[in-house]
């Protein structure tokens, strides 16, 4: 065989080599064409969504408006809104430029934290909104609920040793009014401690973590009323089909909830670990 | 003349058929037709005898001069004629097949040599001007009821035969055979080849000369007999013409898509003329019915007129074959090698009261093995390699062994990012370090068939199935401070059948059927978790467990009975499903490509066995003035559930050129399916597990459909309407999970679904046209409404699509061939998502100490939208060359760019956060909000390679 014969054939070789390793990579390049694509939905941009948690002990209710169909620069919401109480109504104004107590940090997207301020402590009972937006009027509806009343435990309790690390239950007793369709408790870890607040549905336990190592956990509970929790049990990435729940408000092109919450029950004291 | 003939056969200058002994019984073969040519009502009435005592001088005193051992009754005649130097005229149809003769006949006159060589037959001879001709003694016997055919000549008689291919001697399925009077139009009765090439025509004259006209594929075969043959005769198709008999068998370019009342055939030559993905792919190419129509683009195996998989079964050869595809569903699993034709059976008609589906069936019929020679055949693919062998066994039996097999490691990338992109198999983001051992994604599947023609049609088959695929993955995690993790996850599918067939012909005009069968498809899914304390390992902790199987087992004995223009079928079949589904999901999630698995099933223990009895019966017959009825009644008893009754009805008209018909009919079947078809993951992967419905009533199906065909010149168009109601289904209520509309499991058990309904109606139209220049154009269209009613809750299935449009087309030049696949579809139903509810969550984190925002997204009604809508444009392109490797053959390298334009057809999309969106240099929005629609995308511009070889 010839020089060039044998270069030829070695070309031939590699190319073949080449084409071997590159079938997988060309596989690869058309399985990454297929990934998914993102596109952002095509949505009416004029929607408005109102958040909106009356908590019983306060005189100052916030109320969080937001286009959300809307990028940053495309305008805030307008809104005029009415809080009606036992007895007596108050308007919303603003925006105020803390947002916090609307429930958010300031800085993203276009909304606007409205308050308004109450003639009295916000407590159990019936609340009404009324309002206008850009898609139209709307109106709301909620009942504040109690304190809940904690039976046991009471004010501190022990928990032996778990033989195991990993979750373990702590059992409660408490009573709510009928306003009340969850717990949210708060919950300071000795070891961590911060302040770690969850929405807890209404049961008989209390889940925790042990991993050999005692603890304290601080725990308050509040109760919150059926159209936070309907959000909130709604919340995530899927779609969720008519007939809608209300979330507490009414009204063409105008979503949100508007619920209310109640002053938190005193601290229980759980000591985890201790012999 | 012989040798000059062996000559031309050497050069291949002889018509294919034209083997030794044939083409040295020529000068015999073709002294009839000179005689029916000038003398056609003389040899009609021409009767033969035995024993006769010639006169001296005459042509039956001559010497013999011949001698012969077991020969056949052809060759002796054409030795008796060459040796006798007589014209002796026969008909090779009409002597009895195999027969062989001895006649030690050097001294004897041509007439008693004659009376030895035809002994034990009905035929006799008679000397004829300068001839001798052999022709039967008396009218035949046969059975039948007394009729007439046009000019009031009695019809007694019935036509059975087999049509085969002139080379292989493969039986030809549902070639047209039209008989009509010698020098007339009009057809006396006319049949259609059943799937193993049989045909029986009834109701003919006995004694009249008839022409026997064989349509198919391509092309057109003729024969005029003198009288009508007693014997079954076999149709030899050749693709070029043949001399036989001087009769007129002119080759012409057919149909791209064959049809017949009951269904849509897609035949071998279809099959390869359709651009190919991966491979050549039988399940695809059923798509080009309007009947059918593909989930997605990574399915290959399609629906039927809104029905779903579960209820149209994939049969091999009679028997169900479970989830028929390799690759979750992108291959179908046959090797197309050994693919004889494909038929969709997608309305009533005989075949589906026989089969009692829900919704039609797809019958994929395999080939018997060439019974002329050893033959080989196969292709190198991108992803896989598939080899045939074929031959025969001694005269008359034949073998056929197909493999195929994915290459070592090609497929890998592509099956996890295809995987990882349905979101079922997600990637770990929580390991540190991790490194993987992945033995590739691989599958395989073996056939072998064996057939014994034992003559006439008479006939034996036994054909096994076996395939598999599987996937190994070991994942090791290693986690600061922790043990390090050794993930361990395989899983492997399998799927096998078997069948055996025989047939045999209990009078002239009636054939029964036996058919054993039994079908079966297993799974078997590990994840199991060892941990490493230093060099010690921890018991290993299993946290997926799946064992599943599901089997069919059946038996079928069918009877067909023409007489009198009147074809009745009778059968009795008897079926056992069994089911077992047990998944057991224990401890942490499983990881590895399994991650993702409860995506797909929760933890299930489903078993299922059931038995079904059925019998069934129709009657065709002819009515009046073109009017032709068929009526069918299938009696099915579900063990333990109940008792049903499915009726079959169909008034058709036939005009010269174009045919009527309108038919309902009933089918039920006790099979759910655990698969919801509303998830997105379903529309990926094709999986279906079936278990029998654990109560009454089982799932019904009432349909009625018109139809009309014609045929204009080289034009033909078939239109078919539809509607069915789908009864008793169990479906889940995609609205039944709050917040998660068809986002549940993919499969699930069916019992506890709710009790559902269906409707289906549509237009289908297909057109094929071919020109005489090598190019030809198939297109189809279908208008088509699906639902499916759920509680209160009515919507369309996901998997529809309301309007398709179709056009293939294939230009053949040299030994090049082109062909082109043009699909355009409405996109299909996808719920309108309208409002995001972003608000602040009152839960506040350890990290940020504030609350974060979440979301609530509102939807529009169920499904009541549309994606956009697809187009995609596939491009093939094949060459055939001849090579003289292994004594002769060819080798076709084809190339095929499917989505040549890359256009981005979606098969749905879900909520998502986009990629990175919300993750600043100084600030991170956890969780991120799912504010965007992440489309699945189909498939996009991939093109494959192979080349294909055949010896």
């Amino acid at each position: 065989m010839s020089a060039g014969a044998a270069d030829a054939g070695n070309r031939r070789s590699r190319g073949l080599r080449g084409l071997v390793r590159g079938l997988p990579a060309a596989l690869a390049v058309a399985g990454l064409a297929a990934c998914e694509m993102f596109r952002p939905p095509d949505l009416d941009p004029d929607v408005v969504v109102l958040s909106l948690l009356v908590e019983s002990g306060k005189r100052t209710a916030g109320m969080l408006a937001r286009h959300p169909h809307r990028d940053w620069g495309e305008g805030h919401p307008e809104i005029s809104a009415t809080l009606e109480g036992p007895g007596w109504t108050a308007d919303f104004f603003g925006p105020v430029a803390s947002t916090e107590i609307c429930g958010e940090r300031p800085g993203r997207g276009p909304r606007n934290c409205m308050i308004a301020s109450l003639p009295e402590a916000a407590g159990p009972g019936r609340y009404r909104l009324r309002g206008t937006a850009l898609p139209g009027s709307f109106t709301g509806e909620m009942t504040v609920p109690a304190i809940p009343l904690m039976d046991k435990p009471a004010d501190t309790v022990r928990i032996p040793s778990p033989d195991t690390s990993g979750f373990f239950r702590i059992p409660l007793h408490y009573q709510v009014d009928s306003g009340t369709a969850a717990l949210l408790v708060d919950r300071v870890h000795s070891r961590l401690g911060s302040l770690e607040t969850g929405l807890w549905e209404v049961g008989d336990t209390l889940r925790a973590w042990y991993d050999g190592s005692p603890y304290t956990l601080d725990v308050r509970v509040r109760g919150i009323g059926p159209n936070y929790t309907d959000w909130f049990r709604h919340t995530g990435d899927k779609l969720v089909l008519p007939p809608w729940p209300s979330f507490g408000i009414e009204g063409e092109g105008v979503y949100g909830y508007f619920d209310g919450i109640s002053a938190p029950a005193p601290w229980v004291h759980i000591v985890v670990g201790e012999p | 003349m012989c040798k000059v003939l062996k000559k031309m056969l050497e050069k291949k200058k002889c018509p294919i058929l034209l083997t030794r002994r044939i083409a040295c019984g020529i000068p015999a073969l073709l002294l009839p037709t000179v005689l029916a040519a000038q003398e056609p009502r003389q040899v009609a009435l021409l009767r033969g005898q035995i024993g006769v005592d010639p006169e001296p001088g005459s042509l039956l005193a001559a010497p013999a001069r011949l001698t012969a051992k077991r020969l056949l009754l052809a060759d002796a005649l054409a030795r008796l004629a060459e040796r006798s130097r007589l014209q002796i005229a026969f008909s090779p149809t009409l002597l009895p097949e195999d027969h062989r003769v001895d006649c030690d006949c050097m001294a004897l006159s041509t007439a008693r040599a004659l009376d030895q060589l035809l002994a034990g037959t009905d035929l006799g001879y008679v000397e004829l001007g300068s001839q001798v001709v052999v022709v039967p003694r008396q009218a035949p016997d046969i059975p039948g009821a007394h009729w007439e055919v046009p000019g009031g000549i009695p019809a007694v008689a019935t036509l059975t035969g087999v049509v085969r291919d002139s080379v292989h001697l493969e039986p030809v399925a549902f070639a047209r055979v039209a008989v009509r009077l010698a020098g007339g139009d009009t057809v006396l009765a006319s049949a259609v080849s059943d799937r193993y090439g049989a045909f029986v025509v009834p109701a003919l004259p006995a004694s009249e000369p008839v022409r026997v006209e064989v349509r198919t594929l391509g092309y057109a075969w003729t024969r005029t007999y003198d009288i009508l043959p007693a014997q079954p005769v076999r149709a030899l198709l050749s693709p070029s013409p043949i001399g036989l008999e001087a009769l007129d068998a002119v080759g012409r370019p057919g149909e791209l898509l064959s049809s017949f009342r009951d269904g849509f055939v897609v035949d071998s030559a279809l099959l390869r003329s359709l651009p190919a993905m991966l491979d050549t792919d039988v399940g695809r190419a059923t798509a080009s019915s309007p009947s059918a129509s593909a989930p997605s683009d990574f399915a290959s195996i399609p629906y039927l007129r809104g029905g779903s998989s579960h209820g149209t079964p994939v049969l091999l050869d009679g028997v169900r074959l479970f989830n028929a595809f390799h690759l979750g569903g992108f291959i179908s699993a046959i090797n197309p090698e050994v693919v004889r034709s494909a038929t969709v059976l997608a309305g009533p008609g005989t075949d589906q009261l026989a089969i009692g589906s829900l919704s039609g069936a797809i019958d994929i019929a395999t080939r018997d093995g060439s019974r002329d020679r050893p033959r080989a055949a196969g292709s190198l693919g991108l992803a896989s390699t598939r080899f045939t062998v074929e031959g025969p066994i001694g005269g008359s039996a034949s073998y056929l062994v197909g493999a195929r097999r994915t290459h070592p490691g090609v497929l890998l990338e592509l099956v996890a990012l295809g995987l990882l992109k349905t979101g079922g198999f997600r990637e770990p983001d929580f390991i540190e370090q991790e490194s993987e051992d992945v033995r590739p994604y691989s599958f395989g599947d073996l056939h072998a068939k064996f057939t014994a023609d034992l003559g006439g049609v008479r006939r034996l088959s036994a054909s096994g199935y076996l395939n598999s695929e599987s996937m190994d993955h070991t994942l090791e995690h290693t986690r600061l401070g922790l043990p390090t993790e050794v993930e361990k996850t395989a899983a492997t599918l399998g799927s096998a059948v078997f069948s055996a067939h025989y047939r045999d012909r209990l009078s002239a005009g009636a054939i029964v059927d036996a058919t054993l069968g039994h079908g079966r498809f297993t799974s078997d899914l590990l994840n199991t978790k060892i941990r490493w304390l230093g060099a010690a390992a921890e018991p290993s902790d299993t946290t997926l467990f799946g064992d599943g199987s599901m089997s069919e087992t059946r038996a079928d004995l069918r009877a067909t009975w023409q007489a009198g223009g009147v074809k009745i079928l009778a059968g009795t079949q008897a079926t056992r499903f069994q089911g077992r589904h047990v998944y057991l999901l224990e401890g942490d999630r499983p990881g590895g490509f399994l991650e993702g698995i409860t995506d797909i099933f929760p933890q299930l223990d489903l078993r299922g066995d059931r038995w079904r009895l059925a019998a069934y019966s129709s009657v065709e017959a002819p009515l009046r003035n073109g009017f032709s009825t068929r009526a069918g009644l299938r009696v099915d008893r579900f063990q333990g559930l109940a008792t049903t009754l499915a009726p079959f009805a169909e008034l058709s008209y036939g005009a010269s050129w174009w045919t009527a018909r309108i038919s309902g009919s009933r089918s039920h079947q006790a099979l759910a399916s655990l698969r919801d078809e509303e998830t997105l993951l379903a529309s990926l992967l094709a999986y279906d597990l079936l278990l029998p419905v654990s109560d009454a009533p089982v799932p019904r199906n009432t349909e009625f459909a018109i139809g009309w065909e014609g045929t204009r010149g080289r034009l033909r168009v078939r239109l078919d309407a539809y509607a069915r109601i789908l009864n008793h289904l169990r479906l889940p209520d995609p609205g039944a999970n709050p917040g998660n509309p068809g986002t549940g499991t993919v499969l699930a058990d069916p019992s506890l679904r709710e009790r559902a309904h269906g409707t289906a109606r549509g237009i289908e139209a297909r057109w094929s046209w071919t020109g005489d220049r090598g190019l030809s154009f198939l297109g189809s269209y279908r208008w088509a409404r699906a639902s499916r009613t759920v509680g209160s809750r009515t919507y369309t299935p996901r998997f529809h699509r309301e309007h398709e449009f179709e056009l293939g087309s294939s230009y053949r030049h040299g030994a090049s061939s082109w062909s082109a696949r043009i699909s355009l579809a409405s996109g299909q139903p996808q719920t309108p998502w309208l409002v995001i509810v972003r608000a602040p969550d009152v839960r506040t984190d350890n990290f940020s100490k504030t609350r974060f925002d979440n979301v609530v997204l509102l939807a529009g009604e169920y499904n009541s939208a549309r994606l956009p809508h697809y187009a995609r444009v596939d491009l093939g392109w094949r060459r055939e060359s001849e090579v003289s490797w292994f004594g002769g053959g060819s080798v076709v390298p084809y190339v095929t760019v499917a989505n040549l334009l890359n256009r981005r057809n979606v098969v749905g999309w879900r909520p998502a956060a986009p990629p990175f969106r919300g993750c600043a240099l100084l600030y991170c929005d956890a969780p991120a909000i799912a504010d965007h629609k992440a489309y699945w995308r189909q498939l996009p511009i991939a093109p494959f390679i192979g080349v294909e070889f055949r010896f």
